[in-house]
């Protein structure tokens, strides 16, 4: 699978040599201001992400991992250090090129699902698809294909509050997949779920891994997911203690 | 559709209620709007067609009854295209219950007139060779119940005219209820309207007597010096008045009617478009807020803030649309009812609508414009932040929070727990407390203004005739000698009369003419009191003028130079104060 950023953001992108991973972060640093009062919540992390490597983050409450995930997320900046995703600096980069790395080449698996509430399971996978630009009767198909990939695709017209947690979690999973993207994000996915649905969601994830080839790096203070990683890196008071 | 904006829609749709209030209220700013400015033009434009139907005078003279063959030609002066001429005569109308109202005759010499002109309501026409016959103006009918085929009685000095009313009609003079202050004390039909044949009056005297003379002018001629020519021909007349269109009491009666109402429809539409604008910001702001996650999601998707913001604006302006599209309908609706409203207020019988597609597009551009930016704004601020503290709330909004809180908690400790409860649920949102509380200070602050000012006029009005001294008025047809008042003087119950001389002048600064009435001197400890605004009291000194304060702001600053009909006098006066002026001849009972 190839997904490739468009000319136009990657004319600005820093770029770096082929042979870097997927995921770069070098002596990321992330902290929050308030008055003279400064906490850090991500300190000097380097991490390396393979293509189509399963990686869990594992670590408790408070320990910095949503915020990694984030700064690899392009949804904000290192106060420090540079992360490199499919090729791009974000910490340097404009919002607009920040868009593109999250349109082109990240999928987003969010605890609560973040699934949009009036838009039935077929559209809010469509969601993802239609800002790519990608023509009506290939957004249909795909939409298809990963509500099928997922086993809904029979309630692919239900709304999310007709649909269970574990069902709204895989319909989450297919809009993130569905845009084939090189890279798939997943905070604390099994997090609202019951164990045994949360197994059917590690167990689904980690199919699409095998079968698409997208890097996945999970969230998760559950350390049974660990399991069914190719790594796991340890996080701790906003430092990796172990991969 | 694409699937960003039939969300949109559907959001929409699931916060319908909260929507269709912010198109309401929109839609009221519209509608007022559009609809009060539309009601206003209605007004004006009624008046106009009306004026034009009927052929108002475009100049009228009024002098003391005159013999017709004393009076000069006047058809050769430049720009008059015809003359129709009256005898208007003021008396009583006795009334069914044989109580008497202040009346008018109007003797007709032209039957049916064309220059002010009688369009009927009721009946027929007068009939020109029948001396029986009258007409009434519909406020007898209206406000006293005289019908077709009813007797009326109008008693003119000594002599009373009996009359068979063969019609009920409107006139232009009188197109808003009979209440011209001119002549009589104004309400509502306290002036009875008569018309009937001239030819009563020349039968009995053996000669035509007139003392009105109404003009039409040639199209695009000068008013101005039409007037100006015609007052140098009829100079020797005892001129009472000459009334250019646009000074006479009907039009601007109607002038100032119509303009006192548009004074109040800025601060009208000002606090409707400041409370949709608040209402639309609110309610986006808690749409905006109740989606923050969504909005998060669609940024991890890869939607631009530029996309998304347009599609809040897509929102806002359906919102302003729709808002609009109803304060269109609105607007006529508003414009029916206040134009039927003010005209059933002032007495005017019949309204011609008018559209006027500017103000409804101000309307609807200003309504899409206002909502989109209420919209626009809540979700702007939002996009400012990254993504994921959109996602989860933002550690610098949740730290203000709570120092706002703690402080709340700090300032209401000594109060008991429910009244803690309620404050701090009132301010735990202090912007939408704020606007809640600026939107009811509007509304408040509006409809407060509006009675202030009104009981401002009418207190203003009550006190310069708490000023007055004077309880009765009696206008004579012709002036009198001072010795005929003593009747008057003798009469039971009246403790003071006090003379006045009214005439017709013409006055003017620096070549700037004004038509006039003059008043005989009003003395110091006089009935008819003046409240000095400017300038000094008359010290009694022959050149010496007081004028009314609108005649002063006319006229501008300088030495007056003035002229009084019939007498051939003029000369130069110091213009020393202004004060308000009136009336000819006043008893305290």
């Amino acid at each position: 699978m190839t997904v490739a950023l468009k000319a136009d953001d990657t004319a600005s992108a820093a770029h770096v040599p082929a042979s870097r991973p997927l995921v770069h972060l070098s002596s990321v640093c992330k902290w929050y201001e308030q008055g003279s009062i400064r906490t850090v919540v991500l300190a000097e992390t380097s991490l390396a992400v393979e293509e189509g490597q399963f990686v869990v983050v594992l670590g408790p409450s408070g320990s910095g991992k949503s915020t990694l995930l984030n700064l690899i997320g392009a949804m904000d900046t290192p106060s420090s250090g540079s992360v490199f995703v499919a090729g791009a600096e974000l910490g340097r980069s404009s919002p607009a090129m920040r868009t593109a790395v999250r349109r082109d080449k990240i999928g987003f698996i969010f605890q609560f699902y973040n699934l949009f509430p009036t838009l039935t399971a077929a559209e809010n996978v469509e969601a993802g698809l239609e800002v790519l630009g990608l023509p009506r009767l290939e957004v249909r198909r795909r939409t298809r294909e990963y509500l099928t990939s997922v086993g809904l695709a029979d309630r692919a017209g239900a709304f999310p509050g007709q649909l269970s947690g574990g069902q709204q979690q895989r319909v989450a999973i297919a809009r993130a997949l569905a845009k084939e993207p090189p890279l798939v994000l997943a905070d604390e996915p099994t997090g609202n779920l019951d164990r045994d649905t949360g197994e059917q969601i590690v167990r689904l994830m980690r199919d699409l891994n095998d079968r698409t080839g997208a890097a996945f790096i999970v969230v998760t203070h559950n350390a049974e997911i660990a399991r069914a990683a190719h790594r796991v890196v340890h996080i701790l008071d906003g430092q990796i203690v172990e991969t | 559709m694409r699937v960003l904006e039939r969300k949109m829609l559907r959001d929409l749709w699931q916060i319908r209620w909260r929507a269709l209030a912010v198109a309401l209220t929109v839609a009221s700013g519209v509608g007022i709007y559009a609809g009060t400015g539309m009601a206003i033009a209605t007004g004006f434009h009624t008046r106009d067609v009306l004026f034009q139907r009927m052929g108002f005078a475009e100049l009228e003279v009024q002098f003391l009854p005159e013999d017709v063959t004393n009076l000069p030609d006047l058809t050769a002066v430049p720009g008059v295209h015809a003359i129709e001429r009256r005898l208007v005569l003021p008396g009583t109308v006795f009334l069914p219950d044989h109580s008497r109202i202040a009346g008018v005759l109007v003797f007709l010499e032209t039957v049916p007139p064309t220059i002010d002109a009688l369009e009927i309501a009721a009946g027929g026409p007068l009939r020109a060779g029948d001396f029986e016959s009258a007409v009434v103006e519909r406020s007898l009918a209206t406000f006293h119940g005289f019908g077709v085929g009813d007797r009326i009685r109008v008693q003119v000095g000594e002599k009373t005219y009996e009359s068979r009313i063969d019609g009920v009609v409107i006139s232009p003079e009188w197109l808003i209820v009979t209440a011209n202050p001119d002549y009589f004390v104004p309400e509502k039909g306290s002036v009875g309207v008569v018309f009937t044949s001239l030819t009563r009056v020349s039968d009995a005297l053996g000669f035509t007597m007139v003392n009105d003379l109404l003009f039409r002018l040639d199209p695009g001629a000068d008013a101005r010096a039409v007037k100006d020519a015609v007052i140098t021909r009829v100079g020797r007349l005892n001129l009472e008045r000459v009334i250019a269109k646009e000074e006479h009491f009907i039009w601007r009666h109607m002038q100032l009617t119509l303009e006192a109402f548009q004074v109040y429809v800025p601060s009208l539409v000002l606090m409707l478009g400041s409370l949709s604008f608040v209402l639309t910001f609110i309610t986006v702001h808690r749409l905006v807020l109740d989606q923050r996650k969504e909005i998060g999601a669609l940024l991890a998707l890869g939607y631009g803030r530029r996309r998304l913001l347009g599609a809040y604006l897509t929102a806002g302006a359906l919102l302003g649309s729709g808002g609009g599209v109803i304060g269109i309908g609105l607007a006529f609706v508003f414009r029916n009812l206040y134009a039927a409203t003010t005209a059933d207020a002032i007495g005017l019988q019949e309204v011609i609508p008018v559209v006027v597609p500017r103000l409804l597009a101000v309307g609807f551009a200003a309504a899409v414009i206002g909502t989109m930016a209420a919209a626009a704004l809540p979700v702007a601020r939002m996009l400012r932040l990254p993504p994921q503290a959109i996602i989860r709330a933002p550690v610098s909004e949740r730290a203000g929070f709570e120092a706002w809180m703690r402080w709340t908690r700090w300032s209401m400790a000594r109060f008991p727990l429910p009244v803690r409860f309620g404050l701090r649920n009132m301010i735990r949102r202090p912007g939408r407390t704020l606007s809640t509380i600026l939107a009811i200070g509007f509304s408040l602050g509006v409809a407060i203004a509006y009675v202030m000012s009104l009981t401002s006029a009418l207190q203003t009005s009550e006190q310069v005739f708490a000023r007055e001294g004077w309880d009765l008025t009696v206008d004579f047809l012709y002036p009198v000698p001072l010795e005929d008042l003593a009747p008057i003087r003798a009469l039971s119950g009246v403790t003071r009369v006090e003379p006045y001389f009214r005439r017709f002048a013409e006055i003017g600064v620096g070549g700037r003419y004004e038509s006039v009435k003059i008043l005989g001197v009003p003395r110091e400890d006089g009935m008819k009191r003046t409240v000095l605004k400017a300038g000094r009291a008359l010290s009694g000194r022959a050149d010496e003028l007081l004028v009314s304060q609108d005649l002063a702001r006319r006229l501008g600053s300088g030495s007056v130079t003035g002229s009084a009909s019939g007498s051939g006098a003029g000369g130069n006066s110091s213009l020393p104060s202004s004060a308000s002026p009136e009336r000819s001849s006043r008893v305290r009972s």
